[in-house]
């Protein structure tokens, strides 16, 4: 299937979101050596609403990825301010940054970024035992598999990373963003590392996902993707250039059900 | 806690199946950790054995030992007692609860057909009310065998019961023959009971009443190491008061004795049981403590650079757990958990190879060391174990975690690859590389004087001839005193002795002497002036005319004894070894020197011997000596002349001295060659386990070194493989990384030049004897080191270089 063969099955209209989750102003991030400054941001100011699903695009250097790790705080801005639930989270403390990751980020990486050493199931529960006070084997056990299921990998528990295909092993990186509940699902280039069948799916899940209420950010190079979020944000020079939304998405439930049938096989 | 526990729990699991996947750093870890862990617990517990662990008796600390002190001719000296002032002590003291007299002595076990050379303990019953020995059978010596009470009883120890008696459970009430009196076997002790140490670092095999002691009990003047005692202080008694009040008891009666002359004084010195036994081995347990330590630093720099490198190999992982919210402290624990599983299983082996440990030092030391029987895997040493493995695997865990840039570990998720998570600087490179240069140099340059030392007592000619040469001992017969009509005739016996084996067909020739040419241990007598001022305390022989011609040592001056045919002694001459001869008179006349032993008996200096070397003895005293005519003062010994290759045997001998007189025994038939081989054997070993452990440094230096290059050349890779794509050389790379490489090298040398001469000066105000520093020897380290250096160092440059650049540009 190629990227033109994509149909879309199901259209869902899309409630107005309201709630401002999260915030940046002015936000700003450079980087510097000895003798050279780089300005990645220069001042982004952005409000991501409940149930929100955004895209990111641009062409390479305009920051993506910037705007991706200080929206999962994996980085720390130069200036600007960040709020998460009306918390400011621009200069937390490393051990701060960390929880608020654990409690209220879920992150799907382009290169999946499972660990090879634990199973599907250690996989996916691994946000969870970072929560602290640390939660019972049972309830970890009940989320993982919940989590699982959304993904229709739950066959799947004992196997390793590396015994699953691409797109199998992004569906479980997907399960492990969301088995913490996140506030938001932070998503870099999914299907960067998957061939157009794989990729399809991935994408109909995360609108699927959206569907059912989850707010999802994602960074992506391919306009067709990009264009499925209902709000794409277009990045130049560090800045927000251009923001346009349908307020309409589509799921390819097709393509979904395809695949999860392969899978169940 | 419990969380902590439970998240563990997971990261071990996690890291049990990670550390699966590299079996090489596993391996090599779990390897250099054992080896040095193994080592480290093995002089842990040598160390805490002697010097922290109570003896195990009742009452331990509270016993000690008396020694006489002695002021002779203005020196003074303790160590040796005299039998009278013991026996006063023992009769008159009011200041122990409890004091026994202890007499070391050997005796050969003549029921027994290999009649083996048994150590026996004359003791007095308070000895085992002090020390209060569990029985395995029987009793101990009663207060009713007591002082001249002459009751003719023995106790075994376990290990001899089971070694010589068979396990014999009815020993009890059945009689042994040791030396030429028959006992009745009255008890065996326990099996841990464990005697205390003595002069020869060995287990008694025997006790016995003292009354069948063979001390000279009258006579002042004759001391011995081999007498001892035990006691504890009644309550209220400071060891300063006992000293003193045994000291003015024993001067008193000491100045009226013939032994003393004017201005001598004797005194009471109170030592404590435990500092008497452990004595100057305390310092030796401490250096070898320091080697080990050394060992232990250069052997933890390896690992951690090891660690640093896994650390780089395990950011991608550390990167997602920090993207999931692990926080700094869950990366801790995640490194945590692995060296905590590497160092538990080198723990456990390291228990296994100090078991070893001990066993080789049971076997190789124990005439050297005290209390090494005693040392077991016991729950001190698994404490210290359990303690030393968590401590060095929150170490290694937290050295690793320390380096890890956590703000950059997101950059590991970018599928790029370019940044990099793991920060270590190159000045922390530098300083670990140096750091390990300058142990491992430090350690080499030690263990050059260690094995130059070792090697030159090994090698040493002895400068008289052992090819060939037997020593026979025999014991002198029942009843033998030390009266004038006696040692006549001992003195006729040891004739036709020596005329019996001078028959046999393989003798070629038979020399009396007293002691064997070189033996273990040391006898010096006094020497005085023709005024009878002490002129010092030499080593001495007492020999017959063929001893220098048997030996093939050449008399330098003068000529040798007469040959005695009467066996009516005369000692009227002395003959002086070379230096001793320099030493007493520098201008060269010491021939026709008068010299006395005794006020009535002057000696004249008839001959000079050449010097010969005694092996461990290497100051200028240990050719200090000179000889006397032969006579039978003490056993009977003979060196014996055969021909070339020709044995002498026990077997051989025996029937010829039963023959002469049924009492004879024969305690010692050694060749030469053979005694020789025993004295080096200590230094033998020393320069082996020397080596061993210099190569074991230079391998871990080695490793080490790899190990900290290795990575930073991984660091390096993107920048070489740039390097390389622009068309440069792979020599002109490899010039410029070695140049930078080999620079904490030769700081690290520098370093251990330093420390070298420091640790130098220290040393030598601690130790008593001299150490001589060969500079060629130890500059001989600093070319086997850059050597070793440069190929840790070339190894992991030339992987980086001889790859396809767009590998490194890639990040494959």
């Amino acid at each position: 299937m190629t990227h033109e063969n994509v149909t879309p099955m199901t259209s869902i209209k899309a409630e107005a979101p309201q709630k401002v989750i999260i915030e940046m102003k002015s936000l700003t991030k450079v980087f510097s050596t000895e003798s050279i400054e780089t300005h990645a941001l220069r001042g982004v100011n952005l409000a991501i609403y409940n149930q929100d699903y955004i895209s990111i695009s641009g062409p390479s250097g305009c920051g993506k990825s910037t705007l991706l790790s200080l929206l999962g705080l994996l980085d720390t801005p130069t200036s600007g301010q960040y709020f998460i639930d009306g918390q400011d989270v621009s200069n937390l403390s490393i051990n701060d940054r960390a929880e608020i990751r654990n409690q209220h980020i879920g992150f799907v990486f382009q290169a999946f970024n499972l660990i090879d050493e634990l199973s599907v199931f250690d996989n996916v529960a691994l946000p969870l035992r970072y929560r602290e006070p640390a939660m019972l084997e049972k309830d970890i056990k009940k989320e993982v598999l919940t989590s699982l299921e959304k993904v229709a990998m739950s066959h799947r528990c004992d196997h390793k990373p590396n015994q699953l295909s691409g797109g199998q092993q992004q569906r479980i990186a997907i399960a492990r963003g969301l088995v913490g509940k996140p506030t938001i699902l932070l998503v870099d280039e999914p299907t960067g590392n998957l061939d157009s069948k794989n990729g399809d799916a991935v994408m109909a899940m995360l609108a699927k996902l959206n569907s059912e209420g989850m707010t999802i950010c994602m960074v992506t190079h391919d306009p067709r993707y990009a264009d499925m979020a209902k709000r794409k944000l277009h990045l130049l020079d560090g800045l927000i250039a251009d923001e346009y939304g349908t307020g309409e998405y589509s799921v390819d439930a097709l393509a979904l059900e395809k695949l999860s049938a392969q899978e169940a096989k | 806690m419990n969380s902590f526990l439970r998240h563990l729990k997971f990261e071990l699991s996690l890291a049990k199946s990670a550390l699966l996947k590299v079996p090489g750093f596993s391996a090599t870890v779990i390897a250099t950790l054992s080896v040095t862990l193994g080592a480290l617990i093995c002089i842990f517990s040598l160390n805490h054995v002697l010097l922290v662990k109570s003896l195990p008796y009742t009452n331990a600390e509270q016993l000690v030992v008396v020694q006489q002190s002695y002021t002779e001719g203005g020196e003074s000296w303790s160590g040796s007692q005299s039998a009278p002032g013991m026996l006063l002590w023992y009769k008159n003291q009011q200041v122990f609860d409890e004091f026994s007299l202890v007499f070391d002595h050997k005796e050969l076990v003549a029921d027994h057909p290999d009649q083996p050379n048994a150590l026996i303990n004359f003791v007095t019953p308070e000895y085992f009310s002090l020390l209060t020995p569990q029985m395995h059978l029987g009793r101990v010596i009663k207060e009713s065998e007591g002082l001249d009470t002459h009751q003719a009883v023995v106790v075994l120890s376990y290990q001899t019961w089971q070694k010589w008696y068979q396990s014999d459970t009815n020993i009890i009430g059945r009689k042994t023959m040791i030396g030429h009196i028959s006992y009745k076997v009255i008890g065996v002790t326990g099996e841990s009971f464990m005697a205390p140490e003595n002069r020869y670092n060995e287990a008694p095999n025997f006790w016995i009443p003292w009354d069948y002691q063979s001390l000279d009990i009258t006579h002042w003047g004759i001391m011995t190491r081999a007498l001892n005692s035990i006691g504890k202080l009644k309550a209220g008694i400071s060891p300063r008061q006992a000293s003193a009040q045994l000291g003015a008891m024993l001067n008193e009666k000491f100045i009226a004795s013939d032994a003393s002359e004017d201005g001598d004084t004797a005194g009471a010195k109170i030592v404590s049981l435990k500092d008497v036994i452990v004595g100057d081995s305390s310092r030796v347990a401490l250096l070898l403590l320091s080697g080990v330590i050394g060992l232990l630093l250069i052997a933890v720099t390896n690992v951690t650079n090891l660690f640093l490198s896994r650390a780089a190999q395990k950011q991608r992982t550390m990167a997602i757990q920090a993207a999931l919210g692990a926080k700094p402290n869950q990366l801790f624990i995640s490194m945590f958990a692995e060296s905590l599983i590497l160092s538990v299983v080198a723990g456990a082996l390291g228990l296994l190879i100090a078991g070893w440990g001990f066993v080789l030092l049971d076997e190789l030391a124990a005439q050297q060391l005290p209390r090494i029987s005693e040392l077991g895997i016991d729950n001190t040493t698994l404490m210290f174990t359990g303690f030393i493995v968590i401590f060095l695997a929150g170490v290694f865990a937290k050295l690793s975690s320390r380096v890890v840039n956590y703000d950059a570990l997101q950059a590991q998720l970018q599928s790029s690859g370019k940044g990099s998570g793991l920060q270590v600087s190159k000045r922390v490179r530098h300083f670990l590389i140096a750091m390990q240069v300058a142990l491992a140099t430090l350690l080499l340059a030690g263990a050059s004087v260690v094995i130059e030392q070792a090697l030159e007592t090994i090698l040493h000619p002895l400068g008289f001839n052992e090819e060939d040469v037997f020593y026979l001992r025999v014991d002198r017969p029942k009843g033998a005193n030390y009266s004038q009509e006696s040692l006549v005739e001992m003195n006729l016996l040891t004739l036709t002795i020596k005329s019996e084996l001078e028959k046999l067909p393989q003798v070629e020739k038979v020399s009396r002497s007293i002691r064997p040419v070189i033996f273990k241990g040391n006898n010096s007598m006094g020497l005085n002036d023709r005024n009878d001022k002490r002129v010092g305390s030499f080593a001495f022989n007492m020999v017959d005319h063929n001893y220098f011609d048997i030996l093939e040592l050449p008399l330098v001056q003068g000529k040798t004894f007469i040959e005695q045919k009467d066996p009516r002694y005369s000692i009227n001459e002395i003959i002086l070894s070379e230096s001793l001869a320099q030493e007493l008179a520098p201008a060269g006349d010491a021939i026709g020197k008068v010299f006395k032993i005794q006020p009535t008996q002057p000696l004249k200096v008839i001959g000079i011997a050449k010097d010969y070397y005694r092996p461990g003895m290497n100051n200028e005293y240990g050719y200090h000596r000179y000889y006397l005519p032969y006579a039978a003062f003490e056993d009977f010994g003979f060196d014996i002349k055969v021909t070339e290759g020709a044995q002498l045997t026990r077997e051989l001998i025996l029937p010829l001295l039963l023959k002469l007189n049924s009492k004879l025994r024969i305690r010692t038939v050694i060749s030469h060659t053979q005694q020789h081989a025993d004295l080096i054997y200590k230094h033998k070993l020393t320069a082996g386990l020397t080596i061993v452990l210099g190569l074991l440094s230079l391998l871990l230096a080695a490793a080490g070194i790899y190990g900290v290059l290795n990575y930073s050349t991984q660091m390096r890779r993107y920048e070489l493989g740039i390097h390389l794509a622009l068309g440069a050389k792979t020599h002109r790379i490899k010039n410029m990384v070695m140049k930078e490489s080999l620079y904490p090298v030769l700081i690290g040398m520098l370093c251990s030049a330093v420390l070298s001469v420091i640790i130098f000066l220290i040393v030598r105000q601690q130790l008593s004897f001299v150490i001589n520093i060969n500079i060629v020897g130890m500059l001989m380290v600093v070319p086997i080191m850059l050597a070793v250096a440069y190929i840790a160092c070339y190894i992991p440059i030339k992987a980086a270089i001889t790859e396809d650049p767009i590998k490194a540009l890639r990040n494959e």
